[in-house]
């Protein structure tokens, strides 16, 4: 589904990612892992328009995405749940999501898709009419996912969305996860949490300052593997 | 009911809350005599200007300065396309033919007047909504400072700062009231609508809000322009009430009285715009008596220039210390009203020490 090929990022005069190549394919969950400043964040930043594309390409489904702004490509079908959770935060709960629906045509289902977001978040609905910033952490990172699902996405990008929660509400993150691929819904996840997506994704691909270092499928690498290569003692 | 059709019934009842309060203080401008009278005509026309302004500036948090050369346009369109054709061969003698010889009513010229102010801001807002934040609103000061020297210098249709005169019947304050709540119901169901949610989102976290699709420099486009057309009626309305206009009437004290009354109410809602202007003009009134001289128990306070626009600049300043969001916070009267208890019926119990805290649901865990 999705193809990049060759990618570079750079900001201003620094390369924050050279030379990165990746798949996913339809219905995959895929892990984009590595410690900070691997260039993670900026790699889903150019696949889904926020970062301009300094070389290589990247396609989805044959089409090319780079070079198109933002809004373009979520109009594609690719939706980015940004890190840091991101919530429009004066406006209600009922608004954020109605707003994550607007790129959509067929305005008749979308009552009906918000109805199924507030069955899978219930927290979402005891709180549909409040500001979304009196909603604490776990439930803010409930509102970004419901939000991007909503423009329904055929590719679904999650930045850090494990980032700052407590051990319970991580849980619910990655049970969420399972529940969207069962969905059928395709997932590139960034992630530091590696061990807990390792678990979940079907293959992983980990980057270290900005280069592609390793990439196996699900059980392919160990926590202790992972940690070396975390720390630059292994590259596969 | 559907949650879809719940937003609007809410806006229709604020829609309906506002335009009686309006009503009520029109009602009450108009005890006091003439002078009342024109006064309130004027706080009328300065609530079309704010609640158009609040459009562009509440939605897209971007704050614009130079929203009063629209109103200017619209003015002088109007004066110009109203104006009776003797007098038009007086004071506009150099004017092109095709304009020498029209005669518009006070309707058509009202809507050509937005129509021209709204393709101004169109052509204004290509290179403008590529702008954010501070950029965006010095490029609105070179904006307000480039139309006045137009307007100063372009003799052939504006007859430069001598200004224009406009002798035709003055809009009934009826009328006014009436456009002010047309304004008030536009204003609500554009932030209600499709392009109002997005900008706002915009306003609110402008990274997520492309993150999801919205097209930043589109949507606020769309509010320049449709807030430059409500500017531009009030300004087709501003000089058929005055009678006469010249660049001045267009620059910086009208900007500030504009941006006064939209920052006291609160920049983010259509209540604001609203109680900003009302409670603004009241004051700015209450001053001006005060500013001509008058006796108060006994005590004499002798006529004292520039006591009113003195007096504007400690109301806003009180206000920014009491209520920096102005008065309504930015929220509207539909969520001032019902917010407590709604909270209280929403948010979880706070533990209580006998019978310990309640239980969590799933999915609502404070972290």
């Amino acid at each position: 589904m999705l193809r990049v090929e060759g990618l570079d990022v750079q900001y201003g005069r620094i390369r924050a990612v050279r030379d990165v190549s990746l798949e996913v394919s339809q219905g995959e969950i895929v892990g984009l892992l590595g410690p900070n400043g691997a260039g993670k964040t900026s790699t889903l930043g150019a696949v889904s328009g926020r970062l301009p594309v300094a070389g290589g390409r990247v396609l989805l489904e044959g089409e090319q995405l780079d070079g198109r702004p933002a809004e373009e490509i979520v109009r594609r079908g690719v939706s980015l749940v940004p890190e840091g959770r991101h919530v429009f935060a004066t406006l209600t709960v009922a608004e954020n999501l109605a707003i994550g629906a607007t790129v959509r045509k067929d305005r008749a289902q979308v009552a009906e898709d918000i109805e199924r977001q507030l069955e899978r978040f219930s927290v979402l609905r005891r709180y549909y009419r409040s500001n979304a910033g009196k909603l604490s952490g776990g439930e803010q990172q409930q509102l970004v996912i419901a939000r991007a699902l909503l423009s329904r996405p055929r590719l679904l990008l999650l930045d850090e969305p494990s980032l700052g929660l407590s051990p319970l509400l991580v849980d619910l993150v990655f049970e969420t996860i399972e529940q969207l691929r069962a969905e059928g819904l395709t997932i590139l996840l960034v992630e530091q949490n590696a061990s807990r997506t390792v678990e979940v994704a079907d293959r992983c691909y980990v980057l270290r300052g900005g280069e592609l270092v390793a990439h196996a499928p699900r059980g392919d690498l160990s926590p202790e593997e992972l940690g070396d290569i975390y720390l630059g003692a292994g590259e596969r | 009911m559907t949650t879809s059709t719940r937003p609007w019934l809410r806006a229709g009842v604020l829609a309906a809350v506002l335009c009686a309060l309006v009503a009520l203080a029109t009602l009450l401008g108009t005890l006091g005599g003439p002078r009342l009278d024109r006064a309130t005509g004027i706080a009328l026309i300065m609530l079309i200007v704010v609640v158009g302004l609040k459009i562009f500036v509440g939605d897209s948090g971007i704050f614009s300065f130079g929203h009063v050369a629209f109103m200017g346009v619209g003015a002088y369109t109007t004066a110009i396309v109203m104006m009776a054709p003797a007098q038009r061969a007086f004071q506009l003698p150099e004017l092109p033919g095709f304009l020498a010889d029209l005669e518009l009513s006070a309707f058509e010229a009202a809507l050509l007047s937005g129509v021209v102010a709204a393709v101004f801001a169109l052509l204004v807002s290509l290179p403008l909504m590529r702008l954010s934040g501070l950029t965006a609103s010095l490029a609105t000061v070179a904006l307000l400072i480039t139309c006045h020297s137009v307007l100063q210098n372009a003799d052939r249709f504006t007859r430069g700062s001598g200004g224009l005169i406009l002798i035709v019947e003055p809009p009934a304050l009826l009328t006014l009231l009436v456009c002010a709540c047309v304004t008030i119901v536009a204003a609500l169901a554009f932030r209600q609508s499709r392009i109002g949610l997005r900008l706002a989102a915009s306003r609110e976290d402008e990274v997520a809000a492309r993150a999801i699709g919205v097209r930043v420099w589109w949507e606020r486009g769309i509010a320049f322009v449709v807030s430059a057309f409500v500017l531009g009626v009030a300004g087709s309305l501003f000089v058929r009430y005055v009678g006469s206009i010249n660049p001045d009437s267009f620059f910086l004290s009208l900007t500030f009285t504009a941006i006064a009354m939209l920052v006291v109410g609160g920049l983010t809602s259509v209540s604001g715009a609203v109680i900003g202007t009302i409670v603004v003009s009241v004051a700015l009134e209450v001053l001006r008596v005060i500013e001509s001289g008058v006796t108060i128990g006994g005590l004499e306070i002798p006529s004292r220039s520039g006591l009113a626009s003195v007096g504007l600049a400690l109301v806003l300043l009180g206000v920014l210390l009491l209520r920096p969001a102005g008065i309504t916070g930015g929220r509207e009267l539909s969520e001032l009203v019902p917010r407590r208890s709604r909270r209280a019926e929403q948010r979880p119990a706070e533990p209580d020490a006998r019978t310990g805290p309640p239980p969590v649901p799933v999915g609502a865990v404070e972290e």
